[in-house]
């Protein structure tokens, strides 16, 4: 077991492809730390610079107390889980995770001991002298995951490697992998697409965008205040709205005026960091949990905004209310009792003490 | 595509991966690209492979082609006009036209003095011949007219090439045909090529034919077992097909010889001989010597091997075949396109690839092919060398008269000349990988 | 198109091939047949069967050619092996790796797929020559090994990087160097290609003979063309023994393809011999 640190890591593709810039992120021993990103951001690139499958351009890498920058990936004691699951094709099950302790000169006894242990605790025991063509895609990925613990190494690396599976199936498998982890208490490093994925498993969570990172921190910190717009647009199903418009700062108080057309008065806590802001354009960021509709004007604290509804989304315990004011579209999440028609004329509260206030010109939360 | 870097710097770490090219590039260092520079290199010396060694510079080449100072405007005319139909900016192909067309007129220039000098001896200069390069030089000019007036489409674009193929032809007719420079027994082997190349554009078809008709058959168990059995002719030596071809044409005990007198087809043969071809091969008693008798032998080379399928040819166009799409069979079915509709319209496009690639091969194998004419003919290429290839007159000049240093120029000749084909089959021969 | 018809389509494509086969195998057929027969059978019938039957043929046969045969396994062995290793290290470090200079050596033995082998036949004789390697069997087998050496690294290339190159990574992690992945991934996972490949080099080098004809000097260490050559420019031909010898030269090949016959339809009509 060991912790892993990267320090101002960056690299360059030949092509003079920027993938990661100036990276640094310590990931501390038994941690499970989820990389998270849209596609391209290269969250796969500094998997396999940890892995060694890749060199660094520049920076360094560190697994336990060791700078592994020119060590070899196998001499690295870590085990990875690739998206493909990259079994041997022609190997069972068994040959499959037998390989790497093989390679290792690990005693024929204590192979079948681990392979055993790991076959139970996964519920492969069944199917270890199946070739992997023989096996469906959820038994496919405990192999691969299989093969990795056998190795008992100092940390996993996993790469986006529920992505093959079906939805269920990827919720599923989320489980488990969280309970193998408080099981063997590794140290483990997942990328993944799916903030999902990400706020379930993750111990803490590097959001990232285009080789640079946003923000880490652990799920709920990352949800409750977002380091940015990207964050703040990455993290949350259905995804907060943004509303652009200014701050006006007068002698009855502070208020936020939308491009959209509504005020919004600003809750006293704020008020005072946003007097700085007056005049200069501001982004608004409102969950869709965060306001609430109503036809009549009865409910719910802070302002009201007149909305007109374009589409509901039913998802059975709660609905997503589409909805917009000027030419500013938005989504409400509300309690899945409540009936609206597309067409509807209503009334929008918001929560103002729940609002996000960015920087529109850095991108960075006001806070 | 996922490659691991390597580099000098940590060459302790990645020594092993550079230890695992070694056999090959050694190998192929020593024995290939030693010998071809040597060989390039032996083209300029007289050289008997042992003790003579002298460097004589063009001396090779000017027995091989004749006068240089006319080949030389040609080559270079012919390789800038390969080159401005080869290159795709319009300013570089402009360029390259316009040298094209400089070495042209020197060549005309070289050309029309060398005729002045030679004229009065009458029998240096063929009427003929001369005729023949002065119509393709019309022809060309002609179809350069129509390439400027026509300026756009594919009728203008091989108007373009033909206005700049035709003088070079018509170059060759004058050097080779007209003033009959160089080595003679080369250029009779190259029209040998010509005739065994035409042949063989013949030759190919039965192998398409075969193998579209077990394509289209039903059963995938009969096309399976057909595969096997194309597969096992491919277990007779080649030297054992060859000597039983060989046998197969004996004047004396050889089947052909024996199946034409029985069907009484020889009589058939005497009578066209003694009244319509007047070669006199053909006589009673019939015994005509197929690989002996310097009128037969082009005959009998032409016949071998039939009915001409080959194992190797029927197997690659299989594979090409397979590649067509049930549903494009069921949509022709649907419009109505009969059998041969379906062979022209839409299988032999689809195999074009593999008949292309297929006959590119044969030309340059035929070029280089030697070992079958030494076997059945010997190293002359038989009576009055009708059966010489160009490979066949390089091995008789290096091994036979020991001439090493010239038969390393016909060699870089040779190369220079596959060479082009392959560049002409890469640019116009596409092969999907 | 009614049933009936379509079954004389059916039987037409049928007969076609199947005489087409015939003129393939009649050689054969014949060469057998007169195999058998003595110097006065054939003179009197020479095509068709006659009694008794001289099994004795095959014994002369054998014992003239045996030893060719011999040498010629060797060589032709030897040669795949001399082939098919270095192809297969390199092939892989070409799929694999990127290093300096990469593109120019790929293109250098690329080149050499065009250069035509006959031009090279009389310095490669003197540079055997000086090397002191003329007249040895191992010179020969290396030189066909570097002769079929560039379209094996090609078509071996072009496999390695058509595998799922995770495979080869995952490897990596697992702790194997570049040829323990050669031998525990591409190899085996290879078969129909190397199978292939390693049949077309045995042919090749087993029908060479211009190569033997001039790089081999001593008799004893003849290869089976050259010396069913000789046998068949003897002056008085003895037509039994010759044809016996010639059907014998055909025993080794049937037996590599009995082996390996599968492998090989499949390799070739998959297209993976195109080049
Ligand atoms: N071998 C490579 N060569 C050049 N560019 C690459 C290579 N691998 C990845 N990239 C680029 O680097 C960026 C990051 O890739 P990657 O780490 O795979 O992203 P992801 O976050 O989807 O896993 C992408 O823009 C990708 O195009
Ligand atoms: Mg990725």
């Amino acid at each position: 077991m060991a912790r892993v640190a990267l320090e101002n890591v960056s690299k360059l593709y030949p092509g003079n492809v920027k993938a990661v810039d100036k990276l640094t992120l310590e990931v501390r021993d038994g941690e499970f730390v989820v990389l998270v990103g849209p596609s391209g951001c290269g969250k796969s690139t500094i998997l396999r610079m940890i892995a060694g499958l890749e060199d660094v351009t520049s920076g360094t890498v560190t697994i336990g107390q060791r700078v592994v920058n020119d060590v070899q990936p196998k001499d690295r004691d870590i085990a990875m889980v690739f998206q493909n699951y990259a079994l041997y094709p022609h190997m069972t099950v068994r040959q499959n995770m037998a390989f790497a302790l093989k390679l290792r000169k690990v005693g024929k006894e204590e192979t079948e001991s681990r392979i055993r242990a790991t076959a139970d605790m996964l519920g492969l025991s069944e199917l270890l002298d199946r070739l992997p063509k023989a096996l469906s895609g959820g038994q496919r990925q405990r192999v691969a995951v299989g093969r990795a613990i056998v190795r008992q190494p100092a940390a996993f690396l996993f790469d986006e490697p529920l992505s093959n599976l079906d939805a269920k199936l990827r919720v599923q498998m989320r489980l488990e992998l969280a309970r193998l982890h408080n099981r063997l208490g590794t140290t483990m490093i997942y990328v993944t697409h799916d903030q999902a994925e990400a706020m379930t498993l993750g111990d803490r969570i590097v959001v990232m965008d285009d080789g640079v990172v946003r923000q880490i921190a652990a799920p709920t910190e990352l949800y409750d205040s977002p380091a940015d717009l990207f964050v703040a647009g990455f993290i949350g199903v259905p995804q907060m709205n943004f509303f652009a418009g200014t701050i006006e700062a007068s002698a009855t108080g502070v208020c936020f005026r939308a491009d959209a057309g509504f005020e919004l008065p600003v809750s006293a806590e704020m008020a005072g960091r946003l007097t700085a802001y007056a005049g200069k354009p501001v982004t608004l960021g409102l969950r869709p949990e965060h306001i609430g509709v109503s036809e009549s004007e009865q409910r719910g604290s802070g302002l009201r905004i007149p909305a007109v509804v374009d589409v509901v989304e039913a998802m059975g315990s709660e609905s997503y209310i589409h909805l917009h004011t000027g030419n500013t579209s938005f989504v409400s999440r509300v309690d899945a009792h409540r009936r609206f028609e597309p067409g509807q004329e209503c009334l929008q509260a918001v929560f103002v003490e729940k609002a996000h206030f960015f920087d529109t010109a850095t991108e960075r939360r006001i806070e | 595509m996922k490659e691991q870097r390597i580099t000098w710097r940590n060459l302790n770490r990645t020594w092993v991966v550079f230890a695992m090219l070694a056999p090959t590039v050694v190998g192929v260092a020593i024995f290939s690209y030693t010998p071809a520079i040597e060989a390039v290199r032996h083209s300029f010396y007289e050289w008997d492979g042992r003790f003579l060694e002298n460097f004589n510079g063009l001396d090779n080449f000017r027995r091989l082609l004749g006068d240089l100072g006319l080949w030389g405007p040609l080559l270079l005319y012919g390789f800038f006009a390969g080159l401005a139909s080869l290159l795709s900016r319009p300013r570089l192909r402009r360029a390259c036209r316009a040298v094209a067309l400089v070495a042209l007129a020197a060549f005309a220039l070289a050309a029309g003095g060398d005729l002045v000098a030679v004229w009065h001896d009458a029998d240096a200069v063929q009427t003929t011949p001369l005729y023949t390069a002065a119509g393709l030089l019309s022809v060309a000019a002609l179809c350069a007219l129509g390439a400027v007036r026509g300026r756009v489409g594919r009728g203008a674009a091989f108007m373009r090439f033909l206005a700049l193929a035709l003088p070079f032809v018509a170059g060759l007719t004058y050097i080779i045909s007209v003033r009959r420079l160089g080595d003679w027994l080369l250029w009779k082997s190259f029209s040998l090529i010509f005739v065994l190349v035409a042949a063989n554009m013949l030759k190919m078809w039965p192998s398409i034919f075969v193998a579209v008709c077990i394509h289209r058959l039903r059963s995938q168990r009969w096309q399976y077992v057909y595969r096997v059995l194309f597969v096992i002719p491919l277990i007779i030596p080649q030297m054992v097909a060859l000597l039983i071809w060989k046998f197969f044409y004996d004047p004396n005990v050889g089947p052909l010889n024996k199946f034409l007198t029985a069907t009484h087809l020889d009589s058939v043969l005497i009578w066209l001989d003694k009244w319509v071809w007047h070669l006199g091969v053909f006589t009673e008693p019939f015994r005509p010597a197929w690989l002996a008798d310097p009128e037969l032998i082009v005959p009998a080379l032409i016949f071998w091997g039939f009915p001409w399928v080959g194992v190797v040819g029927v197997l690659i166009y299989l594979a090409g075949l397979q590649n067509i799409g049930k549903e494009l069979y069921e949509a022709a079915e649907l419009d109505g396109v009969g059998s041969w509709g379906k062979f022209w319209r839409i299988e032999l496009p689809l195999i074009m690839t593999q008949v292309r690639l297929n006959l590119v091969l044969l030309i340059i194998g035929t070029f280089q092919a030697y070992g079958f004419q030494l076997v059945l003919l010997g190293p002359e290429g038989g009576p009055r060398n009708v059966g010489l290839t160009p490979g066949l007159y390089m091995y008789f000049q290096g091994f036979i008269e020991q001439r090493y240093g010239y038969a390393c120029a016909i060699g870089l000749l040779l190369f220079c000349i596959i060479l082009v084909l392959t560049i002409v089959n890469q640019k116009y021969v596409r092969v999907e990988k | 198109m009614s049933s009936k018809q379509a079954k004389r389509a059916e039987i037409g494509k049928h007969t076609l091939v199947v005489l087409v086969l015939l003129f393939a195998f009649i050689p054969l057929l014949i060469t057998f047949v007169i195999s058998f027969k003595s110097n006065q059978q054939f003179a009197v019938a020479p095509l068709t069967p006659t009694f008794p039957l001289h099994f004795e043929n095959w014994a002369i046969g054998w014992e003239t050619i045996s030893g060719y045969i011999a040498n010629s396994i060797v060589i032709s062995v030897l040669a795949v092996v001399l082939t098919l290793v270095p192809a297969l290290l390199s092939a892989f470090v070409f799929a694999r790796f990127r290093f300096p200079g990469k593109t120019v050596l790929w293109y250098a033995l690329l080149g050499l797929l065009f250069m035509p082998g006959i031009m090279n036949l009389v310095p490669l004789f003197t540079l055997l020559r000086d090397l002191n390697m003329l007249n040895s069997m191992l010179a020969l087998s290396t030189l066909y090994a570097v002769g079929g050496q560039v379209f094996c690294v090609f078509v071996l290339r072009n496999f390695i990087e058509d595998m799922p190159q995770d495979l080869f990574e995952a490897a990596q992690v697992d702790g194997a160097s570049p040829l323990q992945q050669i031998w525990s991934l591409v190899i085996p996972m290879s078969g129909s290609i190397l199978g292939t490949l390693a049949i077309l080099r045995f042919l090749a080098s087993w029908n060479s003979f211009v190569m033997p004809l001039v790089m081999l000097s001593s008799q004893y260490k003849q290869v089976i063309p050259v010396g069913l050559m000789r046998l068949d420019g003897e002056y008085i031909k003895l037509w039994g023994p010759m044809m016996a010898s010639f059907s014998i030269a055909a025993i080794p090949l049937v037996i590599i393809f009995l082996f390996t016959m599968r492998l090989f339809v499949k390799g070739l009509t998959a297209g993976a011999v195109k080049g």
